[in-house]
């Protein structure tokens, strides 16, 4: 499997995010469904989830928790730009608070992905 | 003259004892003739009309006693308009009570109408066609008393101006002249030259000639409730703008992160200088966007309304953020009293004045660069509670313009420079205090501000210090 697997239902958020981190030397999968992500997690862990909050069928959160429980080496990356009467702010805390290692409030810089990236893998370059 | 008492008591009352007593006592009158008998036939009217027997039975009853009485010679003594006489007794009584009880009548709802007039709490005032006041209901008298007057016998009816959605006041002067009634706001001022805005009714009165001799004003005050429904409209319409820009501002967050981060990655990808320059530029506008999308999302929070708090404290810790953003060009000065509490929070205060200051300072800098500019934050108490006034000598507002700076989104910066919604977020603010907005501005003099907010709690009690 690959090391990260990144999860958000907008496509062109998953290519870019790819992109950065493919970049930086990473092995990266991308999906655009929570079901479909807790599938491949469940076949072969990767060693770190990007994920989105605010999507339509498994939302973020519902994910984190999941992942939190079930694969308890999982590390995980929340992003969310908030919506409606949620702030992005009380996402992401509602994302550390389950167990995501790192929020990042969209948008955010590629310099801020990659540090976020390389703090939860332990990577020092 | 024995007959005569015995006749005198009113008999026990049905159809046939009224029969039996009226004959007897016809019987007696046209053999004695004594006309006080005629005051007997009088109560026997009286005690029918108390029973509640019909006067038809008072004619029929005659006519049935002079049948029986026709043969005896007695009868035949009186001519017939002394015949009549008895009959004329019993309905006159019918009538005497008739008139009584119209009288009554009329007094209990005179009566009632005084009450009406007493304790409405529209006001109700009638002129006469001098304009002269001739009557004030309470309810009117206590307006005048509240506005520092007091009503006399011959008052002035108030004066009423032209004001906006209001009627002309000649209209209603021309419409009552004419006969005719009216309905409609009508504006006037008070002493303290507030504007009133008053729902009148008004009609004329006529005497028996069909002339005018008075004009009825039924009035009541609804400038309260003119103000509190356009507040709520603001209100509203902002609520609105609120949910809308919230929900767009996640997508929006989404879009400008593919937009930034794309062009982060094509400055990996290309060479020139002027390449990395246009994906510079695409970055700095995601920027801006970004704070855009931040003060539309501040818009759209609700923050509580806060605890008592100093003015003081509050006015001194946002001074210092409102000086780093307006830079030193410009001379900044404060005014506050020192014991005030108020109910404020330190966030709402901190956005009213950035706000209102940054756009002090946009108007002075179009005075061009040699303009001294002076800017003056002033807090003061009045009835109501905190005045907040912002005042500035920048380039002022032409009266159209200042309609237009509530709307959400409106402004007269350039593009990028303003998001339009500073004055918007103001009074969304200041609504949420059950506040008022005022600007009073003047091309080319300078602008200002009134924040009205009942925020006050009161003063602070301030200890003597001993010199022991």
């Amino acid at each position: 499997m690959a090391d990260i697997l990144i999860l958000d239902d907008d496509e062109q958020i998953l290519k870019m995010a790819a992109a950065m981190l493919t970049r930086e030397g990473f092995e990266t999968l991308t999906v655009n469904h929570g079901e479909e992500a807790l599938e491949l997690i469940r076949n072969d862990p990767p060693r770190l989830l990007i994920t989105d909050i605010l999507m339509p069928g498994i939302d973020g959160i519902e994910m984190i928790g999941v992942c939190a429980q079930q694969f308890p080496d999982l590390k995980i990356i929340a992003m969310s730009g908030g919506r409606r009467r949620i702030s992005a702010e009380f996402n992401l805390k509602s994302a550390s608070m389950l167990g995501a290692g790192e929020a990042l409030q969209k948008p955010f810089s590629r310099e801020h992905l990659v540090q976020a990236v390389k703090r939860q893998l332990e990577v020092t370059h | 003259m024995q007959s005569l008492q015995v006749l005198n008591a009113p008999p026990a009352i049905d159809l046939a004892s009224v029969r039996s007593h009226y004959r007897r006592l016809l019987d007696a009158y046209s053999r004695e003739q004594d006309e006080r008998l005629l005051l007997s036939f009088n109560e026997l009217g009286c005690a029918m009309e108390k029973a509640a027997l019909p006067p038809e039975i008072a004619v029929e009853t005659h006519a049935l006693a002079i049948q029986s009485l026709r043969g005896a010679e007695a009868a035949n003594r009186l001519d017939e308009n002394e015949l009549l006489l008895p009959l004329l007794e019993v309905v006159m009584a019918y009538g005497v009570t008739f008139r009584r009880q119209l009288a009554g009548q009329e007094e209990k709802a005179s009566a009632q109408f005084y009450q009406v007039l007493k304790q409405t709490r529209d006001m109700v005032f009638i002129t006469d066609t001098r304009r002269v006041i001739s009557y004030a209901n309470p309810a009117y008298q206590q307006v005048l008393k509240e506005q520092g007057g007091t009503f006399t016998q011959g008052s002035e009816c108030p004066q009423f101006i032209a004001a906006p959605d209001c009627e002309n006041p000649q209209q209603l002067w021309r419409s009552l002249e004419q006969g005719e009634s009216f309905k409609g706001n009508l504006a006037s001022t008070d002493r303290a030259n507030h504007l009133c805005i008053w729902s009148v009714s008004a009609f004329p009165l006529f005497d028996k000639h069909d002339h005018i001799v008075n004009y009825v004003f039924l009035a009541e005050d609804i400038g309260k409730k003119l103000k509190q429904e356009k507040r709520n409209r603001q209100s509203q319409r902002l609520a609105t703008l609120g949910e809308l820009a919230s929900g767009v501002s996640h997508e929006f967050n989404n879009i400008l992160l593919i937009i930034s981060g794309f062009s982060e990655l094509l400055l990996d990808e290309v060479s020139t200088p002027e390449a990395k320059g246009f994906a510079q530029e695409i970055l700095q506008a995601v920027e801006k966007g970004r704070e855009l999308n931040k003060q539309i999302l501040s818009f759209s929070r609700d923050e509580e309304c806060g605890k008592p708090v100093k003015l003081a404290t509050l006015v001194t810790n946002c001074r210092t953020l409102l000086e780093a953003t307006i830079g030193s060009g410009v001379r900044l000065t404060f005014s506050y009293p020192d014991d005030l509490i108020v109910t404020l929070s330190e966030t709402h205060l901190c956005q009213l004045l950035t706000n209102l200051v940054i756009n002090a300072s946009h108007a002075i800098s179009d005075q061009g660069p040699r303009h001294k500019g002076e800017i003056h934050c002033r807090f003061y108490t009045d009835r109501e509670g905190l005045v907040i006034g912002v005042e500035d000598n920048g380039t002022g507002m032409s009266e159209a313009l200042t309609k237009e700076i509530f709307e959400p989104f409106f402004t007269t910066k350039k593009v990028g420079e303003g998001s339009g919604l500073g004055l918007s977020i103001v009074q969304k603010i200041v609504h949420q205090y059950q506040g008022l907005v005022e600007v009073n501005s003047r091309l080319g003099i300078g602008t200002e501000f009134k924040l009205r907010l009942p925020v006050l709690i009161g003063k602070q009690k301030i200890f003597g210090v001993s010199n022991g």
